[in-house]
C-alpha cells in the first residue's frame, strides 16, 4: 500500500509532462504556416531575404512564400510540394522546449525531370499550444 | 596564392554527404550548390547553415557551411558581370540567376529571393559545381556551364545572367 502511494504521484507527474507524439495534421500545419504570412523577414535571422521585384525593404513571409510557390507559374516546369513535421527542440529564454519542427519543400523540375530549383521553409510549432513558435523560421 | 584547396577534385562525382555531416547533407531534393561551395571554401556566414537548421545538428561539434547562394553573393568582396571579369582573375566564384533577380543599389549588386540561382567555383579552367539532378559534384568548362544554365533557367520575359565574385 505504501509503495502504491509513492508510485501513483510519480506516474501522474510523468503523464502530465509527457507530450503527444502524434504530429499535428496537415491542415493544421498549413493553417499555422499561412497564419504567419505577415511576419517581417528582417526580424528572422535565418530567413532574411531581399526581393528585387517588389518595391519594399521589409519583405513579409507571405511575400517570400508567393515568390517560391510561383517559380513554375506559366512555365513548362513542375513544382512538387512535400511537407512533414518531426519532434524536435528549441531554446527559448535559456529554456529547452519541445516543438514540432515542420518543413515545406518545393522542388521545381523540367519536363525531362531535371532539377531546376528548390526551396525549403522550416518552422517550429509549439507542442502545447499548436501555434507557431516565434524565432524558429528558417528559409533555404 | 590560390584560395582554392589543391584537392578540390577529391570529391568529384561524389554526393554532398561526402562533405557534410549534417541532416541537410542527406536531403537529395534540395539545391546544394552554395552548400558545396561553402564546405569547400570554409564559408560559414550569419544566416542559415547546414549546422543551424535543426536542433539535433546544432548539437554536433562539426563546423557548418552557408547554404544559400544569395548569402554568398552578398558576402563576396567584389561582384560584377562575368563578361567584365578581368582576364587576370582565373579563380573566383561564378553565380547564375535571372536578370530579374538582380538589382543594383548604388554600386553594389544585390541578389533576390527567386529560387533559380546557382553557384560554382572557377578554378583550373573549369567551374566546379554541384549537379542537383545527378546529386554529385561535377566540373564543367566555363562555356559548357553557361550553356547548361542558360537552357535550364531561361523563361519568357527573363534573361539568364552570370556574375563573378572574388573569393571572400
Amino acid at each position: 500500500m505504501r509503495m502504491l502511494i509513492l508510485v501513483i504521484p510519480l506516474l501522474y507527474s510523468c503523464a502530465s509532462i509527457a507530450i503527444d507524439k502524434t504530429p499535428p495534421n496537415g491542415e493544421a500545419v498549413y493553417d499555422i504556416l499561412l497564419n504567419i504570412r505577415d511576419i517581417r523577414l528582417n526580424n528572422e535571422p535565418l530567413c532574411r531575404m531581399v526581393s528585387t521585384t517588389r518595391n519594399t525593404d521589409n519583405l513579409t513571409f507571405g511575400n517570400h512564400l508567393s515568390t517560391i510557390l510561383s517559380s513554375s507559374y506559366n512555365s513548362s516546369t513542375t513544382n512538387t510540394i512535400k511537407s512533414s513535421c518531426a519532434l524536435s527542440k528549441h531554446e527559448k529564454n535559456n529554456e529547452i522546449i519541445d516543438i514540432w519542427d515542420c518543413k515545406l519543400e518545393i522542388l521545381e523540375t523540367s519536363k525531362e525531370g531535371e532539377f531546376i530549383s528548390s526551396s525549403m521553409i522550416a518552422f517550429g510549432v509549439n507542442t502545447k499550444s499548436l501555434t507557431y513558435q516565434p524565432g524558429t523560421l528558417r528559409c533555404f | 596564392m590560390s584560395k582554392v584547396p589543391t584537392n578540390i577534385g577529391r570529391i568529384l562525382n561524389k554526393s554532398i554527404n561526402a562533405l557534410c555531416p549534417f541532416s541537410i547533407g542527406k536531403n537529395s531534393s534540395q539545391n546544394h550548390c552554395a552548400h558545396y561551395v561553402s564546405h569547400i571554401m570554409g564559408y560559414e556566414f550569419p544566416g542559415p547553415t547546414c549546422k543551424n537548421f535543426t536542433w539535433a545538428d546544432k548539437q554536433k561539434p562539426a563546423k557548418g557551411a552557408t547554404i544559400r547562394v544569395d548569402d554568398l553573393f552578398k558576402n563576396s568582396t567584389t561582384v560584377d558581370l562575368l563578361a567584365n571579369k578581368p582576364a587576370a582573375i582565373t579563380e573566383c566564384l561564378v553565380f547564375v540567376t535571372l536578370d530579374s533577380n538582380i538589382k543594383k543599389i548604388g554600386n553594389k549588386y544585390v541578389m533576390g529571393n527567386h529560387p533559380r540561382k546557382h553557384i560554382g567555383i572557377l578554378s583550373q579552367g573549369k567551374v566546379w559545381n554541384y549537379s542537383n539532378t545527378n546529386n554529385k559534384v561535377v566540373s564543367d568548362l566555363l562555356a559548357t556551364f553557361i550553356t547548361k544554365f542558360t537552357n535550364a533557367y531561361k523563361t519568357n520575359g527573363s534573361n539568364v545572367v552570370f556574375y563573378y565574385g572574388k573569393f571572400i
